[in-house]
């Protein structure tokens, strides 16, 4: 961890097709993330959900990962 | 009246979810779909343990449909949940994990949108809520 506050638009550069456990966030009023620190980041969503419970106060899970062109998603 | 800006990923509604932990200092922000044809909200296990919920205990257990077939699943009683900057107080969730590589952590379903009356411009990438 860098302890660089990075905008949402710079984390997403830097970061590219990982998850993010991102903590010091700055989220707007309409609850969007602006910026944050990255303190986690992995290929894998569940190693974010394991580093959860090292970390208090108000964090945020992210994801810069894109749909496979040959996936479509029923919900 | 807030009019917020969206994702869309693919065609996909992507947007925050908060999730406030059992005590008032914790929360999590999560990347949810907007699903108006999920019946519950849902978020990861994970999630709702580390913001201090007992899913040992959970409110009600459930079998839900999925692309995937029929699973269990905990539904329990969060403090509060916000996104699209309104809050909705002790609403329920069901607690899931979507598949592994999926690009949202959860969904944003129907008991908490049928708290507003939601307009939604494809064109100009905005949605309003308008509490009842």
């Amino acid at each position: 961890m860098t302890n660089e506050r990075l905008t949402i638009q710079e984390i997403e550069k830097k970061y590219p097709d990982e998850w993010l456990l991102i903590i010091d966030c700055e989220i707007s009023e309409n609850t969007e993330l602006l910026s944050g620190v990255v303190a986690v980041h992995s290929k894998s969503r569940e190693d974010i959900h394991d580093a959860l419970i090292d970390y208090k106060g108000q964090v945020a899970i992210y994801s810069t990962r894109e749909i496979p062109e040959d996936v479509e998603y029923i919900l | 009246m807030a009019r917020v800006r969206f994702a869309r990923v693919r065609r996909l509604i992507v947007l925050s979810l908060e999730v406030g932990g059992i005590n008032g200092n914790d929360s999590d922000l999560l990347p949810v779909a907007l699903d108006t044809g999920a019946s519950n909200t849902t978020i990861p296990p994970k999630v709702a343990t580390a913001l201090g919920y007992d899913l040992s205990t959970p409110k009600q257990e459930v079998e839900i449909i999925t692309g995937g077939g029929i699973v269990s699943a905990k539904i329990i009683t969060v403090r509060k949940l916000t996104a699209l900057g309104q809050t909705v107080e002790d609403i329920d969730v069901l607690c899931h994990d979507l598949p592994e590589n999926s690009i949202i952590d959860g969904l944003l379903g129907m008991n908490f949108l049928e708290h507003f009356d939601i307009d939604i411009s494809f064109s100009t990438g905005t949605i309003e809520l308008h509490p009842h």
